[in-house]
Formats: C-alpha cells, structure tokens, sequence
C-alpha cells in the first residue's frame, strides 16, 4: 500500500517536472553535448605538436626517423618542417611547442657516438638539437619518446660496434660483422612491448586504445549533473516548503514525500546522464553502467535530503550549490587527480561514483555511503518531526 | 526607469547572499590552492608522473633496479618511482597519491634472459584516464622500446658469438655488453642540444588558468543568482506591458541589474584577489611587478567581461521556465562553454578546427580578450566579437520575453 502511493507520489512529481518543455530541452541537452564533445574529441588532439626538419642529406636515416616521428599515434604530435628556419619561427610563434633537428649524415654521427667518440658531434657535441621556448616535463617527456624511435638504430651501432671491439672477431671484415650482426638483430627482434594495461589490479588486464584525454572529464562532468540535479530539486522543495505547497501531505509521510521529490528530478538528471554517457564513447556495460547510476542517484537523493534538513534558507542552500559543484569538482576526480583532503572527499557522492568504474572494493564503499546518506537522512527527518511535534 | 531602480533593488536585496556565494567560493578555492601548493613543496616535483613499484620484495635486482633508475637514469626528472607492496599502491592510487602503478611478476628477470618476456602489467587508475595517466603510457611505451631493443642487440651479439665459437669468455662479455647500454641509455638526455631563442610573448601557464577561473567564476555566479532573472509567472510583465514598459525595455532594465549584480560580485573579487594570491603562494607573471596601480587598470580592462557573461546569463535564464531547469541549463552552458573555450584544457590541447570555432564563441572571445589584456596586445577585432554576441543574446531575450507574453 505505502509502496503503491510513493510510486504515485513519484510519477505526480515527475510529472510536475517533465510537463514543463524546457526542463525536456534541458535533459536533452546533456547528451547533445556530450555527443557533440565525443565527436570533437575523434578529431586530432594533441597535447604537445613538435616540429621536426632532418637536415638534407645522402643518408636517408635523418628523413627516416623523421618520418617515423610523423606516424607516431599519441597524444605527442610531430610535424615536418621543410627548414631549420621555418621550425625556428613555428617555435617562435607558439605553433609548435619544440623542434628538433636532425643532423645530416646521422649515420655516421650515431657510429661515431657508438664507438664512444662525442667530440665531433655536430651541435656542440650533441647528437640533436631541440629548439624550444621552454623546458617543462611533457616536453622532457617528448624526447624519451624521440630516444625510442632513434634508440632501434643506435642500439644496433652499440651492438656492431661492442662486437668488432672483441678481440675474437678482430681479424674478420668489418662490414661482414655488421651485416650479420644486423641480420641476427632482426631475427631476434622482440616486437611486443613489455607492457600490458589495466584499470585496476583487482580487473583484467584490457585495452585502453580508445582512450581520450578530451572525453575523459565527461563522466565526471555528467556525475556533477546529477548532483546539480538533485540539488536543484532541493531547492524547488525548499520554495515549495515555504510556499506551503505540500502541507497536504499527512505529517508522518512528510520525509519519504520529501524524498521522492528529489529522486523525481534527481532521477531525471540521472536518466539524461546515462543516456549522455552512452554516446559519450567512455560507456563500458551497460549494467554495470546501470548499477552505478542507480546508485549515484540515490546516494545524491540522500545527499542532498540531508542538506534540505541541514539548511532550511533558500538563499543559503543557493549559495551552497556553487559550492557543492565546485568542491566536487576539484575533490573527485574529474579533470585532475587532488591528493588529500580525503574527510571531505567521502562526503560527496561523485568522488565514490567516479571511483567505482572499475574497483569493485569501491563499488562496495559507495553502497554502504548510499546506505548511510539516506538512513542520516531518516533519522534527521525523524528528529524533526518529533520536534515539531513536541512543539 | 522605475522598473530598473525596482530590479536593481531586487538584486541588491539578494547580494548579500550572492555575496556569501562570492566569498565562500573565492575562499574554498583560495583553500585548495593553498592546499595544493602547500602539499607539494615544489612545482616541478608535483608535475611529475608519480609511479609505484610493485614486485618481489625480496629480489635484490628490483630494488637495484629501482635505485638505478631514480639516481642515475634521465627518466628520473621525469617520473618517481616507488617500490610498494599492491594493496599500498592500490591504496595510493585510489587516494590520487600516483599516477599508476606497475606489477613485475616474479619471473620477470629470468623471463627477460630468456627472451620470453612477461608482462609487466600497468595499473592506470580506477577512474578516468586524464593526462598525466596517458603521458605515463607514453613513457611505458618508450622504456618498453629500450628495453626490447636492447636485448635485440644483447642477443644478436650472443648468437654472433656462439655462431663464431667465441664461447670461453661468453659469460663476462655479456656482462661487459650489459653495462655498454647502460652508458648510453642512463645518460641519454646528454644526446641533445637545448636551444631557447627569443620568442614572441606568450601567455605563462599560471596567467592562462587566471583567466580561466574568471571566467567560470562568472560562469558559475549563474547558478546562484539565476532565481532572480527566471520568470515562472508572468502577470506582473504583462500588466507591465499593458501600461507601456514592452519586451524590450523590461529586458534591457532586468539585464542592466543582472549586469549591476555581477559588477558587485566582481569588485568584491577583484578586491580580494592579490590578498588571496599572496596567501596561496600563486604567482602568475604577468601580474607580478604592476603595483597597485597596475592592478586597478587591469580590473578596468576586464570589466567587458560583465556585460558579455551578463548577457549570456540573463538569456539562459530567459530560456528556462522553472528553477530547476534554470539552474540546470546555467550549469551545463557553464560547463559546455568553459570546456570548449579552453577552460579546463588548455586550448592548444583541442584539434584545430575546434580551436577556430572556439575563438569565435562567446566564451573564447572572452579568454582571448583576458589573455590580450594580461600581455597587453589589443583586442580590436574582440570588441567586435563580443559587443556583437551581447547584442545577439538580448535580441533573443527579448523575442523569448515578447513570445512569453503573448501566449
């Protein structure tokens, strides 16, 4: 019977939200740009764009490694310049954030740099030049990513060059050792990287190719809509509690009533945000993905059940939105990871909802937050009752 | 005029709240500054990517190799490593103390002389995947790279030996080769020649995200102030157009107290800020060596950022019909536009194409207008831009106002 009338009580509330057209333009929305923010992450993206020139010459290897740079797929982006100068200016303009040049007759310069002899290299006794307006760690970065397309030939030269020093070998021809050498380096070459990729340690190792910086946020981004949302039905509530709208209601149903007004618009807000995180290209399955918005929504109808009691004022609960989003933005991990604070980072709903993607042991944590929100704010509502009674 | 001073009066009577908005806002994120700074001691070691290590404790070579790496290896400016057992550095991960985490089984050793590499296995995180998780792969595909080629090259020399009969010193010269690659590989950011050439003046990282937090600082005023622009009932405008105040001068009178407002809230910004910089320990270079002359010309130079913001606020909140609609579109129009103008990334991180579409949002018109001011370049062709977008979103607010009262 009770369950019959909160369910009435839901659809009346909802209905309430969604006849208004712009609260359905609104929901729309959150996928719309979700959408429209995937479809500009699928373009190119990079985080650094570095130009590079190989110094015109007989030996293709310069040109080579060049080109290798260009093909590399990641969030390091490599361009050819036609000129030292042309990289010069793109540096100087901001269109690049460094340049590297490499010299001509690399060959020789790496045989040189094999056999240990760096006095003659060509830029003040360096293999490569790197132009650039700064020196930060991604670019730092940069240049180990440089010294693994570069690393395959030296690696060979320091393999040549360690094998004609044995005294063993002395009496043999230099380019029969090199060439075999060589050829044993390709038949022995291990292709496969050393490295497999996982979300967790408690998961399977998976492949994280479709991986995006640019889309990353935008499950954050959507977990903050759904706060937004129940936060948003909280104060519709306060106005509506001022305004006497639900004095109807008999006294003892008065807290689940105030609870199912929020999950009315907080469960909208959640609906529009799964919908949003399916075209987001960040969706896994979709019952996990289910599971946990089910549960963000009632985490965040606890959530901010315990604020409408905590705050009764209107202005101040609008004063706390801001704040609620701002704190959740930076304390859970939606564009950037925070270290500390972690007695304020277990209050908000978005810090165990983005955490539980793909920990189990965190699954469980945000369950028993869920629990706690909404049974503090049953004690709450009780409290209050009983003090109003008393009145 | 009447309407206007009614209005205006409206708006000053919800200041003081918006005003506890401004400075509990303005406070928490001065807080999170400071705790940010103030956790890590300095930039460049809070900058880089913080690994754990977890293998077998007892093997002398892990830690050997750990050491190597972090006291000799040029990746040491790069990245940290820390050797834990998993439950710590899942604990480590989960509190955002590391980027990620590697898992060398046991017999990776054994496995890498042999030739039959195991896995290493990479723990990115249990949440998003944001830079530093991908600038870290980027790394673990260059180490991989290292490692693959060097053992190519160890046993193409191996196999050349035993080919040839070298076999009676096999055991030391592979030792001797071993520590060849080591002289080249742990000294390899000898390799290149830094050069810094004068360049054109561009904007320091700490001067883009000022700009940055202004602007969603005026973004998200929205949120909270949106409950005095959003009309759920219109018989007061109507018995008002009746007596000869139309759509268009009820609009321009709401938007002038909308803008008023948000002069309000940022003069109170603009007066805490160099305390809130001072404290933090937030330096942007741009503003350091102006004074406090210096500084009121700044703030006088961002005050277009009040009109334009107020316009695009005052429209929102002409589209929504209740509040929590209101509230909603504010949010996602906040958030939209901040991430697309370059907000949250810096722009330079978005293809191309995005970044021209960018420049000619409202929003990006505004970053690029703040950013001018900061280097002081001129904005000839900005002015233009946003007077026009201001222009646009009261044309629409008062065509959504005159529908409104018409039906």
């Amino acid at each position: 019977m009770m369950i019959k009338k909160m369910l009435i009580w839901y659809l009346l509330l909802s209905k309430r939200l969604f006849k208004k057209p712009s609260f359905w333009a609104v929901l729309l929305l959150a996928p719309l740009l979700t959408a429209g923010m995937t479809i500009v992450a699928e373009q190119d993206a990079y985080i650094l764009r570095i130009a590079v020139y190989a110094e015109p010459s007989e030996d293709s290897l310069g040109e080579e490694i060049a080109g290798d740079l260009a093909e590399v797929d990641g969030v390091i982006s490599y361009h050819l310049c036609s000129s030292e100068e042309e990289l010069r200016r793109e540096v100087a303009l901001s269109q690049a954030d460094a340049g590297y040049v490499i010299p001509s007759g690399l060959t020789e310069y790496l045989r040189e740099y094999a056999a240990g002899r760096r006095s003659g290299l060509p830029y003040n006794g360096h293999l490569i030049r790197v132009v650039t307006n700064d020196d930060n760690i991604q670019l730092q970065l940069a240049r180990e990513q440089f010294y693994s397309v570069l690393y395959p030939h030296l690696s060979l030269m320091i393999a040549e060059q360690f094998t004609l020093e044995q005294s063993e070998f002395a009496d043999m021809d230099e380019s029969d050792v090199r060439r075999s050498v060589k050829e044993l380096y390709e038949e022995l070459h291990v292709d496969e990287s050393i490295f497999q990729y996982a979300h967790s340690g408690e998961e399977a190792p998976d492949d994280l190719d479709n991986v995006n910086y640019l889309t990353s946020p935008l499950r954050g981004m959507l977990s903050l809509f759904v706060l937004l949302s129940g936060l948003s039905s909280t104060l519709y509530l306060l106005k509506d509690r001022k305004a006497g709208m639900f004095n109807w209601v008999r006294y003892g149903y008065r807290g689940v009533f105030e609870w199912i007004c929020i999950l009315s618009g907080t469960a909208a807000g959640g609906g529009a945000a799964y919908l949003a995180l399916f075209f987001s290209g960040t969706f896994t399955a979709w019952k996990e993905e289910l599971l946990l918005m089910i549960m963000l929504v009632f985490a965040v109808t606890g959530f901010c059940g315990i604020l409408s009691r905590l705050i009764r004022n209107m202005a101040v609960f609008g004063t706390c939105i801001p704040l609620a989003i701002l704190i959740s933005a930076v304390l859970s991990p939606v564009f950037a990871a925070f270290h500390g604070m972690m007695p304020v980072k277990i209050l908000l709903p978005s810090y165990f909802y983005l955490n539980s993607l793909y920990s189990v042991r965190f699954r469980w944590w945000f369950f028993l937050y869920l629990l706690a929100v909404n049974i503090i704010y049953a004690v709450l509502q009780c409290s209050f009752l009983r003090k109003q009674k008393s009145l | 005029m009447k309407y206007f001073f009614l209005q205006t009066k409206r708006v000053c009577r919800a200041f003081p709240a918006i005003l506890i908005t401004t400075l509990i806002l303005t406070g928490a994120l001065a807080l999170l500054c400071y705790l940010q700074t103030a956790s890590d001691s300095e930039s460049e070691e809070h900058q880089k990517i913080s690994l754990g290590l977890v293998g077998d404790a007892e093997d002398p070579y892990l830690g050997f190799g750990v050491s190597l790496l972090q006291e000799m290896d040029s990746s040491r400016f790069t990245c940290t490593l820390t050797e834990m057992s998993e439950e710590e550095a899942q604990r480590a991960l989960e509190k955002q103390q590391i980027h990620g985490y590697l898992i060398i089984p046991d017999d990776f050793l054994e496995s890498v002389m042999s030739g039959e590499n195991s896995k290493v296995t990479f723990v990115t995180g249990i949440s998003q995947n944001g830079i530093g998780t991908l600038l870290a792969r980027e790394l673990a595909d260059a180490v991989s790279t290292l490692l693959t080629e060097t053992q190519s090259g160890i046993y193409a020399f191996q196999r050349f030996s035993e080919q040839h009969g070298a076999v009676e010193n096999l055991t030391s010269d592979i030792y001797d080769i071993n520590m060849r690659y080591f002289q080249y590989v742990l000294p390899r950011a000898e390799l290149y020649d830094i050069d810094t050439p004068d360049s054109s003046p561009v904007i320091s990282m700490q001067g883009y995200y000022f700009c940055a937090l202004l602007l969603l600082f005026f973004l998200f005023l929205g949120t909270s102030g949106c409950h005095l622009f959003i009309r759920s009932d219109l018989s007061l405008n109507r018995i008002l157009a009746v007596h000869g105040l139309g759509p268009v001068r009820q609009v321009l009178a709401e938007y002038s107290s909308c803008c008023i407002l948000l002069l309000l809230s940022y003069l109170v910004i603009g007066a805490f800020l160099p305390f809130i910089l001072s404290w933090t320990g937030v330096s942007v270079p741009e503003l350091s060596g102006t004074g406090a002359a210096g500084y009121v010309r700044l703030l006088y130079s961002l005050v277009p950022l009040v009109p334009v913001t107020g316009a695009l606020l005052y429209f929102l909140s002409q589209c929504a019909e209740n509040l929590v609609s209101g509230v909603l579109l504010t949010f996602l129009c906040a958030i939209g536009l901040g991430y697309i103008s370059g907000c949250f990334y810096p722009l330079s991180f978005f293809p191309e194409r995005m970044q021209r579409i960018a420049s000619v949002l409202p929003t990006g018109g505004l970053m690029e207008y703040m950013q001018n001011v900061l280097l002081g370049s001129s904005s000839g062709f900005l002015y233009l831009l946003l007077s026009g977008w201001t222009l646009l979103f009261l044309i629409l607010a008062c065509l959504i106002r005159k529908l409104k009262l018409s039906r």
